[in-house]
């Protein structure tokens, strides 16, 4: 046995905080113990193996980086904040638990996520100032001056009362890159003063007049930040006379025309029935595994941890087997079990079909007896092995009894002797148990 | 940019230059990676972890204390999400089983993967404090401010580890491969 101090002196060397002269002493104690020789000799191995360190996917950075252009760019504490902090001792970041709790934005009307965010930038991007306020309501001046390459402030006139459907109808006539130039001399103040002097009918008036194409060039145009206040600017009421005036066909292309992490975020404004709705009707089976392979595993959590338990189960009970199976693919482990859950039996076996050994074990092993009986069957002898190995006396029994005659005697003898007692008397109960079941059903009187 | 210290990174990035962030990701996303893969054990989930640890570090930079050292405060923000990541894998019923088959012997012969595998048979304290020495050599003071532990306790923790992943690994037939 090394003595403690020895061990210390051997471990310090190994990690190289020891001075010469004790490098010297372990060296000496190398040479004349053999068991702090092996000591040495392993400690020494084992730093070798550790010290490896593991290949960067490469994916990595660009993931991040993607992730963070969409955030806002940390503020720098102020004095006074960073004493606060001191004294109060806010925690570090690795103590903050994130609370990412839903927003309680349920709009009946807002049948897309998407088309509430297209529509709200919309009204700041485009919109014009009111022709019902008399005192500052604004026009167009001439249809051919926004046909001129140079758009001035001049240009926009601020001038008397005008009817919004003439108004409308000049605002049509100029070009999609008219529309979005002016818009984009104004600030955002400025177009949200302008759209507060309109009411909600004239609003919707003005946007029915400009096509989706000219939508979603404005939405481009504008940045996140802008989009978010703008969104968050405009009344649920507007918004749902604003969608009732879009045609189906403009809200799949906005939708389509959007990036996956918008999508992402609008989608999560919309209730449980809608966002099942939406993701069936809008998202292709390509557009789904994308949408889940490209969030951050952050992205991921806090869009699961805003849906409920009925809103995941309807999302999944939208998505055809192959979609599901496509989408399990791209997840990480615990996103894949907490998938699968809730998926029925041939969908089950469809994705297991798709999965890497050790990841089908670890789904097999959360089936109910029935499921795992038929996932069973669907199995490789090998698996079969090492799945039933892992099995409780229960799940033995149970699958035992759910299996033929001649597999049930095949694995029957790998149940270890001192299990079997218990094992056969638990598929006993079970068939019982079972055939009772199916008599009573049988009979009707169940 | 690359030559800039961290503290110099962290402040252009507080002042709006997110490819300061950029460079500080690419210093030490090797380190921040292996110390969520030899954590958790899968590639997958260690990627996941170590973006997730990126975009917390960059949520709440504004409260890094520059007297201290980035990369301590980094793998802090590394070990914290890992042990998240393997107590959430916990509460989904043990999926460290689940990757393990029944006769203790995983499918591919990879010398990396069955030292990998050894280490997971850790627990999660060996595990952190073997980790963190090895993912930059950190001197015990360092890896102790970075688990909350006394220095001497790091000290006695890495030797047991290392005695147990010793153990581990002879029987997992390793020894020839030192």
């Amino acid at each position: 046995m090394i003595d403690q101090t020895i061990r210390d002196l051997v471990q310090s060397e190994v990690d190289g905080v020891n001075g010469p002269a004790e490098s010297a002493r372990v060296q000496a104690l190398v040479r004349e113990s053999a068991e702090v020789a092996g000591l040495y000799n392993d400690l020494k191995a084992i730093a070798g193996v550790l010290h490896q360190s593991a290949a960067v996917p490469p994916t990595l950075k660009p993931a991040v980086m993607r992730a963070v252009e969409r955030m806002p760019v940390p503020r720098r504490l102020t004095l006074l904040q960073r004493v606060f902090n001191i004294i109060a001792h806010t925690p570090s970041p690795v103590e903050v638990v994130m609370s990412n709790r839903p927003k309680s934005v349920r709009n009946r009307v807002a049948i897309t996520g998407v088309a509430l965010g297209v529509i709200a930038l919309a009204y700041f991007t485009f919109f014009y100032p009111s022709p019902f306020d008399d005192e500052a309501a604004g026009t167009i001046g001439s249809v051919k001056k926004y046909r001129s390459e140079q758009i001035s402030a001049n240009d926009v006139q601020i001038a008397g009362a005008d009817a919004t459907e003439a108004a409308a109808q000049r605002f049509a006539r100029i070009s999609a890159s008219d529309k979005a130039a002016l818009a984009d001399r104004m600030n955002l103040e400025e177009r949200k003063a302008m759209l507060d002097r309109m009411g909600v009918a004239q609003r919707a008036a003005l946007y029915a007049s400009t096509s989706a194409t000219e939508r979603i060039a404005a939405w481009d145009r504008v940045s996140m930040t802008d989009r978010t206040k703008a969104l968050a600017a405009v009344p649920v009421n507007e918004k749902a006379s604003m969608v009732d005036r879009l045609a189906m066909t403009d809200r799949v292309k906005a939708f389509n025309a959007l990036p996956v992490a918008e999508k992402a975020q609008l989608v999560d404004r919309l209730a449980a029935a809608e966002k099942a709705e939406v993701f069936q009707a809008y998202a292709s089976t390509e557009a789904k595994a994308t949408l889940a392979a490209n969030s951050s595993v952050t992205e991921r959590a806090a869009a699961a941890s805003k849906m409920t338990a009925e809103a995941k189960a309807l999302v999944a009970e939208k998505m055809v087997c192959t979609e599901r199976a496509k989408a399990l693919d791209r997840m990480p482990a615990e996103a894949k079990i907490s998938m699968w859950d809730r998926m029925p039996a041939e969908a089950k076996i469809s994705a297991l079909d798709r999965l890497p050994r050790t990841e089908k074990l670890a789904m097999l092993d959360r089936l109910p007896a029935e499921g795992r009986g038929i996932l069973f069957a669907s199995m490789s002898v090998e698996e079969r092995m090492s799945s039933f190995a892992k099995m409780s006396v229960d799940q033995k029994a149970e699958l035992l009894g759910s299996l033929p005659l001649e597999e049930r005697a095949f694995l029957g003898s790998k149940v270890p002797v001192e299990m079997r007692t218990a094992v056969d008397g638990k598929t006993a109960e079970f068939e019982s148990r079972t055939a009772s079941d199916a008599e009573r059903s049988a009979r009707g009187t169940d | 940019m690359i030559h800039l210290g961290d503290n110099e990174l962290v402040q252009r990035t507080l002042g709006g230059d997110r490819n300061a962030f950029g460079t500080l990701v690419e210093r030490y996303q090797a380190q921040v990676f292996t110390i969520a893969w030899r954590m958790l054990g899968v590639r997958e989930e260690a990627e996941d972890v170590a973006q997730a640890v990126y975009l917390k570090a960059y949520e709440k930079l504004n409260t890094f204390d520059t007297r201290y050292r980035f990369f301590s405060w980094i793998y802090r923000i590394a070990h914290n999400e890992s042990v998240n990541a393997i107590e959430r894998r916990s509460r989904m019923q043990g999926l460290d089983e689940g990757l393990e088959s029944a006769d203790g012997h995983l499918e591919s012969p990879d010398l990396p993967e069955i030292i990998q595998k050894c280490i997971s048979q850790l627990d999660v304290n060996h595990r952190s404090v073997l980790v963190l020495k090895y993912v930059q050599d950190l001197p015990y003071e360092e890896i102790a401010g970075i688990l909350g532990i006394p220095a001497k306790t790091v000290k006695s923790r890495l030797f047991s580890a290392r005695t147990i992943l010793r153990q581990i690994m002879s029987r997992e037939g390793l020894a020839d491969h030192d």
